[in-house]
């Protein structure tokens, strides 16, 4: 029997607040919601499709999946970094541009094919480094920074090859981008894809400039005056999202086989979708790896859906334009629904 | 000129900091033409004055975050050139800003420790790979140890009270071999009860040995946490004074010019406008 007495003396009004902790503090965070969220409309869109037309849950269709979206998640990963920090990279478009024609025309001059695609990176960070220095040095703000390096980029990969695809590529330039590995149904992809998600995870999660990223996009001012070298933060941030998109592009260039350098409007905006999706804030402070990961896989899977069901690929369009307005527009809907009712506002007709 | 300190009492506590006539000029405007102020171990110190009066840039001169254009910065007797804020945490010097530069998205443990990380041991640290873990458990301690009233060191700090957020940046400032602390209108934004509770932790902080220099408005804090009172007025330092050998309508005279009418002599033209 419990007497009154072995209870907690009743608190002040600070002390009866609940205060969450472990398991619950996980589920509250946000980032976690998102993601859950993300992997459940995956799944129920998966089993719609498996129940109404089937096919969606075979290995050639979950592996496809891989190939479809691998240079959007590659990019996607560095990129949420970077809006975590409050800058936008929307150069990668061009990036993919430059490096795929760059690592093309070296591979076609017969270099190794490894130094042919370690160029494409190292091409994607230099861009990076001009990013930052526009941004950190000049001072333009980094949306129209790398919008100016998106179509100077784009610019020289065109005069590279003088708009022409990039001929006398070797066959086997194409084997990381659209083979499968031996008689297995996995692709190339889908390793490297992973191993780059996992690189850019533990950077988030277990590193100094994963913290300072969300420091510098969350406050810059009391980030610096705290000691975070916020300047170097930005500058490492683009640095890896231009090696990352180097690194798509080059992916990107082997899957067709042979480089174009035409900017893939879808791609850059998948990207910035899957990001948004995936629950990063463009304010800043906000959004994990794994959560633009979801995204990406999110967007995948409608487009798969759809091509299963034989829809249009228009519709496409209005797919991805409906799911990133639904994604931002149900969370923000649904917060202010519960912080009305948290602090016992009026709703707005009210007002 | 004014000395801060006219009668110097026999077995003081040592002075820790000292302005001597420091100047600091904004474009034309002389934000601060003469400020003396000497901080003694283990007191708490109270830096008042009207709006404008020069409070607050010479705490920010203290913590780093202005260059003086003249005059002198002593700590512990030597004198310092400060050239951020982070040189002066390295001298023992930490500032508790009026925005408090905590970062809302990161929980109480990374702010605690943000721009000082634990890494893990090399090869790892090379990486620049944390020690979660161990900060955690070391934010847990100084949390117990100050009393701050938060469920746990995981909690994001945006969804804390004004309060919590408060003791989190004291917490922050007063971890690590800090000597001195620095506040900017701590108690500026808080209701009665985490006044109280803020207040409370800056005598803690005063027992514990550290100095305490606070720039404040409210002077039923200012009289119930500080031992001295440095009040500025059009830049200037007017006087420093014992809290207990004064009242709050002597203070008040003096950061408006009512009083101490003798030292600055526009003071006794708007006295006598007043009378």
């Amino acid at each position: 029997m419990t007497s009154i007495e072995s209870r907690p003396p009743v608190s002040d009004m600070a002390g009866t607040r609940h205060v969450p902790a472990g398991f619950e503090l996980w589920l509250k965070n946000r980032d976690v919601q998102r993601i859950i969220i993300n992997i459940s409309v995956i799944l129920l869109i998966g089993i719609s499709v498996q129940i109404a037309v089937g096919h969606f849950f075979s290995t050639r269709n979950l592996w496809g999946l891989f190939v479809q979206i691998g240079v959007v998640a590659i990019i996607a990963a560095p990129v949420s970094i970077v809006m975590v920090a409050g800058s936008i990279d929307v150069s990668i478009g061009g990036v993919v541009v430059l490096s795929s024609v760059v690592s093309g025309i070296l591979a076609a001059h017969g270099t190794a094919l490894w130094l042919s695609f370690l160029t494409g990176v190292l091409v994607g960070a230099f861009i990076g480094l001009v990013n930052s220095f526009l941004i950190l040095v000049v001072g333009i703000t980094s949306l129209i920074a790398t919008i100016g390096t998106l179509y100077v980029t784009q610019g020289i990969g065109n005069l590279l090859t003088n708009g022409l695809p990039v001929s006398g590529v070797p066959a086997n330039y194409a084997t990381i981008g659209s083979d499968t590995i031996g008689h297995s149904p996995i692709p190339f992809q889908a390793p490297i894809v992973l191993v780059v998600l996992v690189l850019f995870i533990a950077i988030q999660r277990y590193t100094s400039l994963g913290r300072y990223a969300v420091a510098t996009g969350s406050n810059r001012r009391g980030a610096f005056l705290n000691g975070v070298p916020v300047r170097r933060t930005i500058t490492l941030c683009l640095v890896l999202s231009g090696a990352a998109s180097g690194w798509g592009g080059v992916l990107y260039g082997s899957r067709i086989g042979t480089p174009i350098p035409v900017v893939d409007q879808d791609l850059l905006f998948q990207v910035i979708v899957a990001c948004v999706v995936g629950g990063t804030a463009l304010t800043g402070g906000r959004g994990t790896v794994f959560g633009a990961f979801t995204g990406a896989m999110l967007i995948a899977t409608v487009n798969d859906a759809l091509d299963l069901f034989g829809v249009s690929i228009f519709w496409q369009y209005i797919a991805l334009g409906g799911l990133l307005v639904m994604a931002v527009g149900f969370d923000t809907a649904f917060r202010e629904m519960i912080t009305r009712r948290r602090l016992s506002l009026p709703s707005l007709e009210d007002i | 000129m004014t000395s801060p300190d006219p009668q110097p009492e026999a077995g003081a506590a040592p002075i820790v900091l000292e302005t001597r006539a420091v100047t600091k000029h904004f474009g034309g405007v002389a934000a601060l033409s003469h400020g003396d102020f000497q901080l003694r171990e283990g007191e708490v110190h109270a830096i008042v004055g009207d709006n404008g009066a020069g409070k607050s840039t010479l705490l920010k001169i203290i913590a780093g975050a202005h260059r003086p254009d003249n005059g002198e910065l002593l700590i512990n007797g030597q004198p310092v050139t400060l050239a951020n804020p982070r040189a002066a945490q390295e001298l023992g010097v930490a500032t508790v800003f009026q925005d408090l530069g905590l970062i809302d998205h990161l929980d109480a443990a990374a702010n605690l420790f943000l721009g000082r990380e634990i890494h893990r041991r090399a090869p790892l640290s090379w990486l620049g790979v944390l020690d979660k873990k161990e900060m955690r458990k070391r934010a847990a301690r100084e949390v117990v140890r100050l009393k701050v009233n938060i469920g746990s060191v995981s909690q994001m700090l945006g969804g804390m009270s004004g309060g919590q957020r408060q003791a989190i940046a004291v917490a922050r400032a007063a971890a690590f071999g800090t000597r001195i602390i620095l506040m900017d209108e701590p108690t500026a934004a808080l209701g009665v009860r985490e006044t109280a509770a803020v207040c409370d932790l800056i005598r803690q902080l005063s027992d514990e040995g550290m100095s305490v220099a606070i720039v404040s408005h409210s002077m039923p804090d200012v009289f119930a946490v500080s031992e001295r009172i440095t009040v500025l007025r059009h830049g200037r330092t007017v006087k420093t004074v014992r809290t207990a050998e004064c009242s709050t309508e002597e203070i008040v005279g003096m950061m408006t010019g009512a009083f101490e009418s003798s030292i600055l002599p526009e003071n006794r033209r708007q006295a006598t406008e007043r009378a």
